[in-house]
């Protein structure tokens, strides 16, 4: 067995900057919340960099291999981690509140996540998965929670936790019969033998796991209460960067060692998918949170990208990836647009709040504007892009039942997203918003530039993430 | 000729402007003048590049010229293609001008007007779009695009006062794009590629396959013409905006529908979609009478021109279903026309509003005193119902005795409806030149004699377009 060391150094430099932080809570006397900041943005950009160089490297095959498409998923990840990671510091210097569990929660948690989609034994994975999971009940704690949190995060760790106890139940099984846990193992073990119920049982309770993680409904109802209640920080954070982890993740074991259970688990995979749609579209008309509005259309983003996996092709992973990922732009985009709707320095989240925001930040809103109307899927914007793939999917399978139960949904949820536009522009402005820090802008304008570039040339965007994913599906 | 992308320029020149007036100052000492000059400037400029495009065309009706092509995606394969005839260049010069009436009507009205200009020019960008598109993903994306600033522009300044309503029309041609899109990616799939719009009769799908698509499109069409039974969504949002250029912008809307079934509808089409033909002119001429009938019987200006506009937009919807396309560029002279027209009545009737809220006055003989306006005003009037002071005299002649020809019955019906709405203006215009006696002090005041200028000018282009608009074409 030869280890190859480099394969590691992205988790390396994680480690070390988790290690680096502890000891500058220990020694260091005057550590701000930039101070956490600095060194996590430096080991993100470090393993981001290191996972570019070793992309195809492994550490030790059938356990731990990186590949061309893991190391894209894990890239995204990066990136948009290092974008929460930055908004969050603007966060934490203007409540003054000490970054340094935020940050050492999230390199934890990236560490696990980007790990786990590495890992080719389906105990190494789920290990770590759950991990990931049960870390966000830290964060969730994190300082700065009002009274609505405690009850939210405890309702979040006891079903995380029942989720990983099950999981680790289904894991020790499949690996007491398959004889082995490497995910070639597995996938050998269910072409040649008969499986049985138990077994494909486990094997659904794995991908359902997945599924719970990625709060697909009927697994939902921890999402819009955990990203509604968190504070900024945490909620941008568990909004985006997990969802390219699960997703991943699911991918991976769907069309590896579960091809067999998932095949089995289609129809109940589109039902999901189409519950998800419903419920994310009409559950953000019924909130006046912008927060949660936005946690309901992640479940309608999310339902959109299983039902197009709920037939695991190389186009529909395709498909589905980048629709995911012009969605989460843009998601991310009205949560860095968050951070600037703060009134005496208390971040704002209920529309009755956000009420004239364009006559007061003409920015802002504009910005929240492109956003919401690109995840509607309004061309000549970045979402129109994802539909576009989509659809053209859909029709190609010609499921015209699917295409009809997507537009219906986006119409459900374009009427709440009208309320907002209406609240932003229409309505008169009742409180005064504070100045919001430049770097939100900033980080605005390179939202709305990388949009820009991926509309006018979808192939800086299409072609590489083609490329890489196309070895997933044999 | 030197070889300039034009179709490009229509598109980008007006994002130029918004660029301009976004860097441009906009504060209590220049009360929004730089954003307006911005704005002036940046249609004046498109419509020197329309004319001067004029030159490179030939008169006839679908020969697309001019085109432009871009590989947007490479798998699946979408090329967006442009191109123009003069049919659509027409069109265009007569969106600008009546854009251009449109911000001269808003330019005293400087609160927010950075904004008002940037949604104004991003509309005109997509229309520009819109009108130039040749194949299907291209159209389809100016198609839905347009909803966007249109949406804007009636929340932010329509002032209107029933906001569900809004909301209602907003989903209502959601709907109506989203069935579109659908019929649009399937018949794009079915071709394995781009698709041009003159191409669209020519694919052969299954009988049940064609009647969904067909319908789908039909209905999405329909949903941008305030026609039955969902006229009353529109009518509410179009009748009830109080600024002349926001209503001049959301009244153009249904002319992207008319334009669409003009293009997209096959002249020769399957014989299965042939009862939607029929359909649609049943409910055209039910719904013409129907809105020309509340717009007599309505005392609100605003809606008498709403039902005005309407009635002659259905009736030239109606022109273009004849089986010929010899009529079609004949619909491009009326509407072209049509459109000078109905703008520059409502930023009169803006300003008369204006001047009766603010001292209190009766709608009742307020033209007396202000001769300027009333000039204007009946030269608009009259050549709006088709007297021979403009293109639509000769050209609805052409098209009332091609629908004669071709359905009897649906020309009566229309004629009828077009007598309706005529009645409903001059009622309205005789009532508004009745003598009536008003205080010294509480005098309506006349238009400007530089908005008179200005006006007379347009009325020039109307007179100089009287037998054919493009006269200069023909030498």
């Amino acid at each position: 067995m030869s280890l190859n060391w480099f394969a590691l150094f992205p988790e390396f430099f994680l480690v070390l900057t988790l290690v680096g932080s502890v000891f500058v809570r220990l020694f260091r006397e005057k550590a701000t919340p930039k101070t956490f900041y600095t060194l996590s943005k430096f080991g993100v950009a470090a393993a981001f960099i290191a996972t570019l160089i070793f992309y195809n490297q492994s550490f030790w095959n059938d356990v731990y291999e990186n590949s061309l498409h893991s190391s894209l998923f894990k890239i995204f990840i990066y990136l948009f981690a290092a974008v929460t990671m930055f908004l969050s510091a603007k966060y934490f210097l203007s409540k003054d509140y000490s970054s340094f569990r935020f940050y050492s929660f999230i390199l934890l948690s990236l560490l696990c996540l980007t790990s786990a989609l590495s890992a080719v034994d389906i105990r190494l994975t789920v290990v770590l998965l759950e991990l990931g999971f049960l870390l966000n009940f830290y964060l969730i704690r994190s300082p700065g929670n009002d009274d609505e949190t405690y009850p939210v995060s405890f309702n979040f760790f006891l079903y995380a936790f029942l989720w990983t106890i099950f999981m680790a139940f289904a894991v020790c099984y499949v690996v007491r019969i398959v004889g082995g846990g490497s995910f070639e193992d597995i996938a050998m073990y269910c072409k040649v033998h008969q499986i049985t119920w138990q077994l494909y049982a486990c094997g659904a309770i794995v991908l359902l796991g997945c599924l719970y993680k990625l709060g697909v409904a009927p697994f939902h109802f921890w999402t819009a209460d955990v990203l509604g209640a968190a504070i900024l920080p945490v909620g941008s954070y568990l909004m985006i960067v997990p969802v390219f982890a699960y997703y991943a993740a699911f991918v991976q074991l769907s069309v590896g060692p579960l091809a067999v259970h998932f095949d089995l688990l289609k129809p109940a995979f589109y039902a999901f998918s189409l519950i998800s749609i419903f419920i994310g579209a009409i559950g953000a008309n019924g909130e006046i949170n912008l927060r949660r509005i936005m946690a309901y259309s992640r479940i309608f983003v999310l339902g959109i990208v299983l039902l197009l996996l709920s037939s695991i092709t190389q186009i529909s992973i395709f498909s589905s990836f980048i629709y995911l990922l012009v969605s989460m732009l843009a998601l991310g985009g009205v949560f860095a647009a968050c951070y600037a709707l703060k009134n005496k320095g208390d971040y704002l989240r209920r529309l009755n709040e956000l009420s004239g925001l364009a006559e007061s930040k003409p920015f802002i809103a504009a910005a929240m504007l492109i956003f919401m109307v690109s995840l509607l899927g309004f061309p000549p914007l970045l979402g129109f892009l994802g539909m576009v793939f989509i659809v053209d999917n859909l029709v190609a399978y010609q499921d015209y039942v699917s295409i009809f139960a997507i537009m219906l949904g986006i119409v459900i949820l374009a009427a709440a997203y009208l309320r907002v536009i209406k609240t932003f522009y229409f309505d008169v402005k009742r409180s005064n918003f504070d100045r919001a820090d430049r770097g939100i802008y900033f980080m605005l304008l390179l939202i709305l530039a990388v949009i820009l570039v991926f509309v006018l040339s979808p192939k800086y965007l299409v072609n590489d993430v083609e490329m890489a994913l196309r070895g997933l599906v044999s | 000729m030197p070889n300039i992308p034009f179709i490009l320029v229509f598109i980008l020149l007006p994002l130029c402007g918004i660029f301009f007036a976004l860097c441009s100052q906009d504060n209590e000492k220049t009360k929004g003048r730089n954003v307006l000059s911005v704005a002036f400037l940046t249609v004046l400029v498109n419509i020197a590049f329309i004319i001067f495009a004029f030159l490179s065309v030939s008169s006839e009706y679908g020969k697309m010229q001019l085109q432009e092509s871009y590989l947007w995606l490479k798998n699946p394969k979408i090329v967006l293609s442009f191109g123009v005839d003069s049919f659509s260049l027409l069109l265009m010069l007569g969106i600008h001008l009546a854009l251009l009436i449109g911000i001269w009507g808003v330019r005293k009205d400087y609160l927010f007007q950075k904004s008002r200009m940037i949604f104004t020019l991003l509309f005109l960008s997509l229309v520009n779009g819109f009108l130039s598109a040749l194949d299907i993903i291209s159209f389809f994306i100016f198609f839905e695009a347009m909803l966007i600033p249109l949406f804007m522009l009636i929340g932010m300044f329509g002032e209107i006062k029933r906001q569900a309503g809004l909301f209602r029309f907003m989903i209502y041609n959601l709907c109506g794009v989203l069935l579109l899109f659908s019929a649009v990616m399937i018949l794009y799939n079915h071709n394995h590629g781009a698709l041009m719009l003159n191409q669209i009769s020519d694919i052969k799908m299954g009988q049940v396959k064609e009647i969904v698509i067909w319908s789908a499109i039909f209905l999405a069409f329909l949903s941008r013409i305030p026609i039955w039974p969902f006229h009353s969504w529109v009518s509410v949002v179009s009748s009830g905006i109080k600024n002349p250029l926001v209503f001049i912008v959301a009244n153009l809307m249904p002319l992207s529908g008319i334009y669409s079934f003009i293009r997209f509808w096959p002249q020769s089409m399957p014989n299965t979609i042939i009862f939607v033909v029929t359909a649609l002119e049943i409910i055209s001429v039910i719904s013409m009478l129907f809105i020309a009938l509340i717009g007599l019987i309505n005392k609100d200006i605003q809606y008498k021109i709403f039902s005005f506009m309407t009635v002659y937009y259905i009736f030239f919807l109606l022109g273009s279903f004849l089986p010929t396309d010899q009529v079609l560029l004949n619909v491009g002279f009326s509407l072209f026309a049509f459109m000078i027209i109905f703008s520059t009545l409502e930023v009169l009737v803006s300003f008369q509003e204006e001047e009766r809220t603010e001292k209190n006055l009766s709608a009742e003989g307020i033209l007396c005193k202000m001769p300027r306006a009333s000039a204007i005003f009946t030269f608009m009037v009259f050549a709006g119902l088709g007297l021979p002071l403009s293109a639509m005299f000769v050209n609805n002649f052409v098209l009332v005795s091609g629908l004669l020809v071709y359905n009897f019955n649906t020309a009566m019906v229309a004629l009828a409806a077009l007598i309706f709405v005529a009645s409903a203006m001059v009622q309205e215009l005789f009532m508004r030149r009745t003598k009536v006696e008003f205080s010294i002090d509480n005098e309506p005041t006349d238009i400007s004699k530089l908005d008179a200028c200005f006006m007379w000018l347009i009325a020039a282009v109307l007179l100089m377009s009287l037998s054919d608009p493009l006269w200069f074409m023909r030498g």
